[in-house]
């Protein structure tokens, strides 16, 4: 019986859907696949809400306006006059929020388990995919045009500057101007609703025919397909998905239901909000910033952008691909890092906020801030890391584990402190009340 | 995997795929269910359930729209669906659905809308957002008397028309307390600078920021040149409530395509009132020079409106001029040696 | 060849969308009468995101930004803070303390003849501090 021939017949339908779904999938897939604990499932979910996003996406366009005096009372439109409109926009917001995060765990899951290992363009391809995540999703949070979004993409766009030499001019294209403007939104709106989304496709597909032309999920090299056991991908694999799909959008649909997109008040382009802040993902490089600007808006973000994309070149070890963590014993070096990165940032961010180090830090030249600060503690622990760890167990891939998980804890401790700061970015407890600064 | 057991395996995996269909479509179904219980379509159903004469059913559903001279749409009859009818002007009828209070007169919410005079979000239908409570920040409700007055300054003079008074009264306080001084009202009869900031900006700082500029101003800007008014106010609630109706409408956008006709600008907007505010704003035949740092009707400079702690003993017997920041007396409380003060 | 011209297309796209006019206000625009500035006063035009000082010295105007990521700042006893991350600076615009690394930019004053007082902020000027500067009528402000 040919795969997926159905029990019924050989219809039109059937043979399409066959033709298409088994292009994406090979005949025949490794148990390993099908385990949850493998992948977690969440280059599915993160394609399911690409998916969700461009179609409320294009509802949202039926009635969405990109010119500052009918940006923000189109949206209310949407929100309150539309039928499903407050919906779909709560559908857009929250899959959008939902995309940037698991497209990040995606990777993470992807280099924890070595899965880079041989794959240098899929890999780039990825992170070329979580790059135009992070775009679409900053490029759409301007285009509700209230008070929030206005100031947020006003600092994160501002952040531009700090990259030397081209900063102010990619600055300037980006927002067409000087500051957030008419010619921002329409820049904005035609990267969100076309160019990003036609560049994402096309990776996409590109990402999708790698996987399937470097032979599915990675697996140590020596263990072909042949060695392993398998199932047929119909109905194994694919009803996994489909069930994976259906439950993705369920939830997010019932969050959609009952948690509504927020809209602030019209942009006041006088009155900034305070605290101003950026979009969530990017608190981490506004923490920093805060601290030094040349460390927190190049060097770091820099830094990581340049080891990811480098790391499938230089790191080649076979031993442990497809695997959490490799071998055992690597997993007690990612364990015992994970807790002593905890231990400097909590430290480095303590120092930091003592009263004598900021007065000695103030009297002295701005280099002695830019060297010692929680960012450029946290990236130097990494370095460290790295080295000690290299020479002492002479692994490469146990090294890069345990220096991103570093720099992880760095990039999260960062979101939740910059989270956490309120007004005139004083730090609060979460249970702390804000002291409204006028 | 031996065949049986993966017949078992597809067998499940086609349940649970049943099971997750399932409950996507009870969710899809929930989702067009909330969308019915909008509150709007609620309090329409509720309306033509009353059964009252005159009430047209295809009149009345769905969203109702009115487009203002302001070129502002308002939803607000959705919900308020008697507003223009007299014949529901009853107690008995419940609110939202009773006609609109007397003292409409000549402001028919077809032209002028609801929210130019209530505040509010007109474009809304959830009610927290279209009565500005969800963001007091952006429009503060005006949802009744006395500070929906401020309003009336969009389109109006204040004091031209009746219904005004608190706003009128307002006015003369700006004036008779001297205000003018350091916050002109050069941008149209609104704003401008001077000492002060423009309080067409500052004032959407809401009202509580306002409030603690008069009484205490150190608290709002340490360092603060502006002195308190607290003895003047503090125990005069109504007169500060007046005063506060009069800032708040300098915040608020003006509507010249509504068109109204008073003409000009009353003795608000002009420089002239700086000094002769304590003559009620009229000028009389001898211009007579007289610091506005008084209160209405009395005739001397009062030094503790200033110094509201004592009176330092550099200031005694002194008018304070802000022009140049210290105490002269005579001609140079106004006229700076080398400028003249506008006549 | 086809290469070439790839390239060349790729090259204009940038070059199109690089903005060759301003949108808002112009570089050049008039703040004022000389009588609108008052002696030894600091005066903030919220609407021009300026501040415009006057005193013996002569007149000068200056961002109300800050150079760390575009906050307005705030007046002080001592000079400006911004709310945003904290940085001071001293009452001439100097960096005292914080994440802000260059000074408040200063922007060269002139009077036209239409006796307004105007401003070029295209042009950051290299030294802070309000400078003389020629009335209409001839005299020094």
């Amino acid at each position: 019986m040919r795969p997926g021939a159905h029990a019924e017949g050989d219809t039109l339908t059937h043979r399409m859907r066959r033709n298409f779904l088994f292009h994406l999938h090979p005949v025949q897939v490794p148990t390993r696949t099908l385990r949850p604990t493998t992948t977690l499932g969440l280059g599915v979910i993160t394609l399911t809400l690409f998916l969700v996003l461009a179609a409320s996406g294009v509802l949202l366009m039926v009635y969405y306006v990109p010119t500052p005096r009918e940006a923000y009372s189109s949206t209310q439109d949407l929100q309150y006059a539309v039928t499903f409109g407050a919906f779909v926009r709560a559908l857009h917001r929250w899959a959008g929020h939902a995309m940037v995060l698991t497209a990040f765990l995606h990777l993470l899951r992807v280099f924890f388990t070595g899965a880079y290992f041989r794959r240098e363009l899929n890999w780039t391809l990825g992170l070329g995919l979580f790059l135009l995540t992070l775009g679409l999703a900053f490029t759409g949070y301007l285009l509700p045009w209230d008070q929030l979004s206005f100031w947020a993409v006003s600092v994160s766009a501002n952040l531009l500057d700090y990259i030397p030499w081209i900063g102010g001019s990619l600055k300037r294209v980006l927002l067409g101007g000087h500051g957030v403007s008419q010619a921002a939104l329409i820049r904005f709106y035609m990267l969100h609703v076309a160019f990003l989304p036609g560049l994402m496709l096309g990776l996409v597909l590109l990402h999708l025919w790698r996987i399937r032309k470097d032979g599915g999920l990675a697996r140590e090299p020596g263990k072909g397909p042949v060695d392993l056991p398998t199932l047929p991908a119909w109905p194994h694999l694919l009803l996994r998905e489909a069930i994976l799909i259906i439950v993705v959008l369920t939830l997010l649909c019932l969050v959609a239901t009952f948690v509504s997109a927020p809209l602030g008040g019209p942009p006041d382009i006088h009155n900034p909000s305070n605290p101003e802040k950026t979009p969530w993902y990017f608190l981490w490089v506004q923490e920093m910033v805060s601290y030094s600007a040349p460390v927190g808006g190049f060097i770091f973000p820099g830094f990581v952008l340049v080891s990811l994309f480098l790391l499938p070149f230089l790191e080649r070890e076979p031993e442990g691909v497809g695997r959490w963590f490799g071998m055992p014993g690597k997993r007690v070096a990612v364990v015992v890092s994970m807790v002593l990165a905890l231990c400097f940032f909590v430290l480095f961010e303590w120092m930091f906020m003592k009263q004598g180090v900021v007065s000695w830090l103030s009297a002295r030249p701005p280099l002695f801030r830019d060297l010692l600060n929680p960012a450029s503690g946290m990236l130097l622990v990494a370095v460290f890391h790295f080295a000690a760890t290299g020479v002492l167990v002479r692994s490469t891939r146990t090294a890069c584990l345990v220096a991103v998980m570093v720099l992880v804890v760095a990039v999260v401790g960062f979101t939740v402190v910059a989270w956490c700061r309120g007004p005139m970015w004083i730090f609060f407890w979460p249970w702390e009340e804000w002291a409204l600064a006028g | 995997m031996p065949d049986d057991e993966r017949e078992r395996e597809h067998r499940r995996l086609r349940v649970c795929f049943l099971i997750a269909a399932g409950a996507l479509l009870c969710v899809l179904v929930l989702v067009v269910i909330r969308a019915e219980q909008a509150p709007w379509r609620v309090l329409q159903k509720e309306f033509l359930g009353m059964g009252l004469p005159g009430t047209d059913e295809e009149m009345e559903l769905g969203i109702r729209q009115y487009y203002t001279c302001a070129s502002e749409v308002d939803r607000c009859s959705t919900c308020h669906l008697g507003i223009e009818r007299r014949d529901l002007g009853d107690d008995n009828i419940p609110i939202p659905f009773r006609a609109h209070g007397p003292g409409l007169g000549g402001h028919l919410p077809n032209r002028i809308g609801c929210s130019s005079c209530h505040g509010g979000s007109g474009r809304a239908l959830d009610p927290g957002v279209a009565h500005g409570l969800a963001d007091a920040r952006a429009k503060d409700p005006l949802m009744g008397q006395p500070h929906i007055q401020a309003s009336c300054a969009r389109c109006h003079v204040p004091g031209a028309r009746e219904g005004q008074e608190r706003l009128e009264q307002g006015a003369w306080l700006y004036l008779g307390l001297g205000c003018l001084l350091c916050h002109p009202l050069t941008d149209g009869g609104r704003g401008g600078l001077d000492f002060g900031p423009d309080l067409k900006m500052i004032g959407r700082k809401g009202l509580g920021y306002l409030k603690t500029s008069l009484i205490e101003p150190n608290e709002n800007f340490p360092g603060s040149t502006m002195p308190s008014f607290r003895l003047a106010l503090d125990k005069e609630l109504e007169a500060t409530e007046n005063l506060l109706i009069y800032l708040e409408s300098l915040v608020l956008d003006r509507y010249p395509a509504c068109g109204t006709r008073e003409k000009s600008q009353g003795m608000v907007g002009k420089p002239c009132a700086t000094c002769h505010a304590g003559q009620e704003g009229r000028a009389s035949g001898r211009l007579k020079h007289r610091c506005t740092y008084i209160l209405r009707g009395a005739a001397e400079l009062r030094c503790t409106n200033c110094h509201s702690s004592g009176i330092p003993p550099t200031g005694r017997g002194q008018g304070y001029c802000p022009l140049v920041k210290q105490h002269r007396e005579g001609c140079s409380a106004c006229h700076d040696g080398a400028a003249r003060a506008p006549m | 060849m086809v290469g070439v011209c790839a390239l060349s297309a790729v090259a204009g796209s940038v070059r199109l969308a690089v903005p060759a006019f301003e949108e808002g206000l112009p570089r050049r625009f008039p703040l004022g009468l000389l009588s609108d500035f008052k002696m030894n006063t600091l005066t903030w035009l919220q609407d021009r995101d300026l501040f415009v000082m006057r005193d013996h010295d002569g007149m000068g105007a200056f961002s109300c930004r800050c150079t760390h990521l575009g906050c307005m700042v705030r007046r002080t006893a001592e000079g400006f803070v911004c709310p945003c991350h904290g940085a001071e600076y001293g009452p001439l615009g100097e960096v005292i303390s914080g994440p802000a690394r260059r000074p408040l930019p200063w922007y060269r004053v002139w009077f036209e003849r239409d006796g307004r007082l105007w401003v070029d902020v295209g042009k950051p000027l290299d030294e802070a501090g309000p400078t003389p500067v020629v009335l209409p009528q001839g005299n020094r402000a």
